[in-house]
């Protein structure tokens, strides 16, 4: 039910959650922001376990804070998301998070980056990434229309087509979406995809 | 005024003091030769409450209390006494006696003046009869009369207590070691880090293919120089290679140089206040690589501490080459040039008359041209040659 996804372009990688937070059949909010900012050009895109899924983004976004406070300099892309893969490894065997993970970052070095991390600690460095049962439907599209070095307009364009084929096939598909964006600039807000707003009647 | 705080000569007394009273005259005499004189109504506890009287070899007296503070402690043969100014602090040595007859102060100061040799305690009447042997005596003669107590002692045996003075002695005895120690030399070049190091154990039959005395990989991209007790660097040592494999396991990047010297300082300092276990008695000059700062030299000490450095030496005579390095050193020498530098300091610091390559380890850490850092020692053969180019090798005396 829950659909993240992401992809790499030219100088650039973006990532898009649903915002629908589901308990049982039940509907809580429809404005849910699942991907967090990890730093000041780093995004994750999480879905999974509401708790664990803001107890483990948490957890690592302060330990990457406090790596970038002790040693005055803040890590890389890759270094946050082996970072981010032991922890969920260190804890497997023990009482894992049920997290999936799309790291997105942009380094001076190496240019942008996705890292797909699920919760049994599998790490890939990939260009495109999906999770959930929209991953069926996201992964399928992005194979069929992703190209090297698109620019920000064209990604767009392929992730808006991701999001209409979850609306139209996928069953319980979730009615609004978050997009954001990491590049040279920083992490931020893209935009936002929604199809139901939350209606306030006025009392009668 | 100016109390030498000299390391004492005499071993601490740890016993509670075997006088039954308080005493009530205290005389004391500073290392560089002040004096401090008491007399003191009622209570040891408020020694700090009086007004001294110092007696100060050629110096006019009547010191006003607020710029001494004294602390009163048991030794084994009577009552330690240590004093501060507001200038430095001093170990005293200390005339002891109890209530029973109180000599004027210019008799006490002339028993503090006499030699200090034994350590017992003594009454008022004692010394003053002492002292009117004495004068019948000739200097040489003289017995001593002052009871020698030396504080610093009793703060050298436990590393995680300050002095009065607020020293560590253990972590300063520990420098102290390494000053006994080959020396060890660091510059950093515009294209690299060089390391050299004096070896102590030369022998003929030492396998120098397989053992390694001053020069050792820590992880790819760093290395390090030790100078101190071996045994203690090779701990610190493994330690540092844990941690590095330890970063490059979580992070899959090389450590970070700084990174790497902070937290073997770290285990370092924590040596230096818990646990009573003594300081290593090792210094570091460690020579690295990483994409943040480029190449690095640090040196850390037994108290933790750490510093980045252009130039740097540890071990013996390293005040010496330190003052040699600050006049010589160069910013963006080339690392030919840094070796040679290398080459003459040592050559002139180096206690032994011949310097030849069976004495010395050099080392260099540098980017090979396809980017990966390379840690290079040199060969005794390589070393003979620079030596010779350098013009810095003495042919051993010749024995007739």
């Amino acid at each position: 039910m829950e659909c993240v996804f992401g992809l790499v372009g030219k100088g650039f990688a973006i990532v898009a959650a649903d915002t629908s937070a589901v308990h049982s059949i039940l509907l809580h909010k429809n404005n849910e922001d699942k991907i967090m900012v990890l730093d000041s050009h780093k995004l994750v895109a999480a879905s999974g376990e509401p708790g664990d899924r803001v107890q483990f983004t948490e957890y690592v976004q302060k330990n990457v804070s406090l790596y970038k406070f002790r040693n005055g300099i803040p890590l890389t892309t890759a270094a946050a998301a082996n970072f981010t893969r032991g922890e969920l490894a260190t804890a497997l065997r023990k009482n894992p998070y049920s997290v999936n993970i799309l790291m997105a970052g942009y380094d001076e070095e190496s240019g942008a980056s996705l890292y797909y991390i699920d919760y049994i600690a599998t790490l890939h460095k990939v260009d495109k990434g999906a999770f959930g049962y929209g991953s069926y439907f996201s992964l399928s599209t992005m194979d069929r229309h992703y190209r090297e070095d698109m620019s920000v307009e064209e990604a767009i364009e392929l992730v808006d087509k991701c999001i209409l084929e979850i609306r139209s096939r996928l069953v319980v598909a979730p009615p609004n979406f978050v997009i954001k964006i990491v590049d040279k600039d920083g992490a931020r807000d893209y935009a936002w995809r929604q199809s139901v707003q939350d209606v306030t009647t006025a009392a009668v | 005024m100016q109390i030498d705080a000299e390391r004492p000569r005499h071993v601490a007394p740890t016993s509670r003091s075997s006088l039954r009273e308080r005493p009530q005259w205290v005389a004391l005499r500073g290392r560089s030769g002040l004096h401090f004189v008491s007399s003191r109504h009622g209570n040891a506890n408020d020694l700090g409450a009086s007004v001294w009287q110092v007696a100060l070899r050629g110096v006019s007296h009547d010191r006003n209390a607020s710029d001494l503070s004294m602390s009163l402690w048991p030794g084994r043969s009577g009552m330690c006494v240590t004093a501060t100014s507001r200038h430095r602090s001093g170990e005293v040595t200390l005339v002891h006696m109890n209530e029973k007859g109180s000599p004027t102060i210019e008799q006490l100061l002339e028993a503090v003046e006499l030699e200090d040799d034994l350590m017992r305690a003594r009454s008022a009447e004692e010394v003053v009869s002492e002292i009117k042997e004495s004068r019948t005596q000739k200097k040489s003669e003289r017995k001593v009369s002052s009871v020698v107590s030396n504080m610093s002692r009793r703060y050298d045996s436990r590393t995680t207590i300050f002095s009065p003075e607020g020293r560590l002695y253990q972590v300063e005895y520990a420098m102290e070691a390494i000053g006994n120690a080959g020396s060890a030399i660091g510059i950093l070049a515009k294209d690299g880090v060089v390391l050299i190091g004096e070896k102590k154990v030369t022998s003929k039959l030492l396998q120098t293919s397989t053992s390694a005395e001053k020069m050792y990989k820590i992880d790819d991209h760093v290395a390090c120089a030790v100078a101190g007790i071996m045994s203690d660097a090779n701990i610190l040592i493994n330690t540092a290679r844990v941690q590095a494999q330890r970063y490059t396991f979580m992070y899959q990047e090389p450590m970070p140089v700084e990174q790497l010297v902070q937290s073997l300082c770290d285990t370092k300092q924590g040596y230096t206040q818990f646990g009573g276990l003594r300081p290593f008695g090792v210094s570091f000059l460690f020579a690295g690589w990483d994409k943040n700062h480029g190449f690095q030299l640090y040196m850390s000490d037994p108290s933790g501490n750490y510093g980045g450095w252009k130039a740097a030496a540890v071990g013996a005579n390293n005040q010496a080459a330190q003052s040699i390095l600050k006049q010589d050193y160069k910013d963006d020498a080339s690392r030919e040039e840094v070796v040679e530098l290398a080459l003459k300091v040592l050559s002139k610091t180096m206690d032994s008359t011949s310097l030849t390559s069976e004495k010395l380890e050099l080392a260099e850490v540098f980017l090979t041209p396809s980017g990966s850092v390379q840690y290079h020692v040199h060969s005794p053969d390589s070393l003979t040659k620079l030596l010779v180019k350098h013009g810095v090798t003495q042919p051993a005396a010749e024995t007739p």
